[in-house]
C-alpha cells in the first residue's frame, strides 16, 4: 500500500503531540529531583505512560504500520527534546561546558528508548483495539438489530 | 479518516489526547524551568566582603575575628548545611609541611541557618585562642622565621583562615545513596582561603 500524503501528515502531528511526555520522561530520568512532577526513576510508572501516550498513534491512524512508524517518530522527536531541555540553562552559560556531559545523559537514558518504544507499539494495539470497539458500538447503534 | 476528521468526529477522545499532550508539556517547560534556575544558582551564589581580623589582648591571649557576606541571588532559600570555620599557622619553611592549628569552629545543619532566598547573611565569626601551648608554639614559629629573615611578631605572623560552607538550595531532595551527581545539583559549597582569591 502507498503512502498517501494525509498518511504522513498524520503521522508528524501525532508524533509531534505525543513526543512531550517522552521529552518530559527522559528529563525526569536525570533530575529526578528538579522535575515537577517526578517519576522518582520508577521504570514501571514509564512503562505504563509509555503504553498510554501509544494509544492515540493506534487510535487515530488507519493503518497499522503508520501508528508504528509514529511511535519511532514521536520516541525520536522526544529524545531531542530532552536534549534541547538538558542544555537549556548552558544556551545561557557556555555551551561547551555542558557538551561533556552529554555521555552522562545518553548512558543514563538510552535504556529508556526501548521502554518507550516497546510501551509505544503496545499501546497502538491498544488504541487499534479501542477504536474498533467504538466503531462496533457506533455501528450497532445506527443499525439497531 | 485523517486526524482533524478524528478529532471533528471523536471530541471527546481528541480532548483527553491534547490534555495529555499539553500536561506533559507543562511539566517539561516548568522542569526546564526549575533546572535553569537551580544552575544560575550554582552561577550567582558567592562569599563576598571577608573581613578579617587579629589582636592580642591584654591578657597575652590572641584574638581572631572574620565576617563574610553570603549572597543567595537565587529564587530558593539555602539551608546551610556545614560551615567549617578554621585559623591556622602554616609552616613551610622546613622540609616538610607543618600546621599550628588555632581554630576550628563548625556549624552544623542542626542549627537550622537558613539564607533566605535573593537576600544575603552576614556570617561573624569570633574565638579567642588563651591555650598558653598553642600560643608558645606561634611564638616558637615566630622566634624560628627570624633565623630565615622574616621579622614575625604574634601580631604579623601569617595566619591562615580557611572557611568552607556547604548548602542545599531549597526543598529539592539532596539524600541519593547512589545517584550523587543529583545531590551535587543541588549542593552549593563555597570556600573563603585568606591565601586565595575569594571564589
Amino acid at each position: 500500500m502507498k503512502l498517501g500524503r494525509g498518511d504522513l501528515s498524520d503521522a508528524i502531528i501525532l508524533a509531534l503531540m505525543s513526543s512531550t511526555p517522552v521529552a518530559f520522561m527522559s528529563f525526569d530520568f536525570m533530575f529526578p529531583n528538579l522535575s515537577t512532577p517526578s517519576l522518582d526513576k520508577n521504570f514501571m510508572a514509564m512503562f505504563l505512560i509509555s503504553i498510554l501516550i501509544g494509544i492515540p498513534s493506534g487510535y487515530f491512524s488507519k493503518r497499522t504500520d503508520m501508528a508504528m512508524l509514529t511511535v519511532i517518530i514521536y520516541v525520536a522527536i522526544g529524545y531531542v527534546w530532552a536534549n534541547v531541555m538538558y542544555s537549556a540553562p548552558y544556551l545561557l552559560y557556555d555551551m561547551g561546558s555542558v557538551l561533556p556531559y552529554y555521555g552522562l545523559f545518553l548512558r543514563f537514558t538510552v535504556i529508556l528508548l526501548f521502554i518507550f518504544i516497546v510501551g509505544g507499539f503496545m499501546g497502538t494495539i491498544l488504541g487499534q483495539l479501542i477504536r474498533d470497539s467504538i466503531r462496533r458500538e457506533e455501528t450497532s447503534l445506527t443499525f439497531p438489530k | 479518516m485523517t486526524f482533524f476528521e478524528w478529532v471533528r468526529r471523536q471530541p471527546v477522545s481528541s480532548t483527553l489526547f491534547v490534555i495529555l499532550t499539553m500536561f506533559f508539556l507543562g511539566a517539561s517547560i516548568v522542569s526546564a524551568s526549575t533546572y535553569a534556575s537551580v544552575v544560575r544558582a550554582q552561577h550567582d551564589i558567592v562569599l563576598e566582603n571577608p573581613s578579617r581580623g587579629m589582636n592580642v589582648l591584654a591578657n597575652g591571649s590572641l584574638e581572631f575575628t572574620l565576617s563574610i557576606d553570603f549572597v543567595n541571588p537565587s529564587r530558593y532559600p539555602l539551608h546551610l548545611y556545614s560551615g567549617d570555620w578554621i585559623v591556622r599557622v602554616v609552616n613551610d619553611s622546613g622540609s616538610g609541611l607543618s600546621y599550628i592549628p588555632l581554630v576550628s569552629e563548625y556549624t552544623s545543619w542542626s542549627a537550622g541557618i537558613t539564607i533566605l532566598a535573593r537576600d544575603r547573611t552576614t556570617f561573624s565569626y569570633l574565638a579567642v585562642v588563651s591555650n598558653p601551648g598553642l600560643i608558645s608554639r606561634v611564638s616558637g614559629f615566630a622566634n624560628y622565621s627570624m633565623a630565615s629573615g622574616e621579622e614575625y611578631t604574634l601580631e604579623t605572623v601569617p595566619y591562615e583562615y580557611n572557611l568552607d560552607m556547604i548548602a542545599f538550595l531549597g526543598e529539592f531532595k539532596h539524600d541519593y545513596l547512589r545517584e550523587f551527581y543529583l545531590n551535587d545539583m543541588v549542593q552549593v559549597e563555597r570556600t573563603y582561603n585568606s591565601k586565595g582569591a575569594v571564589p
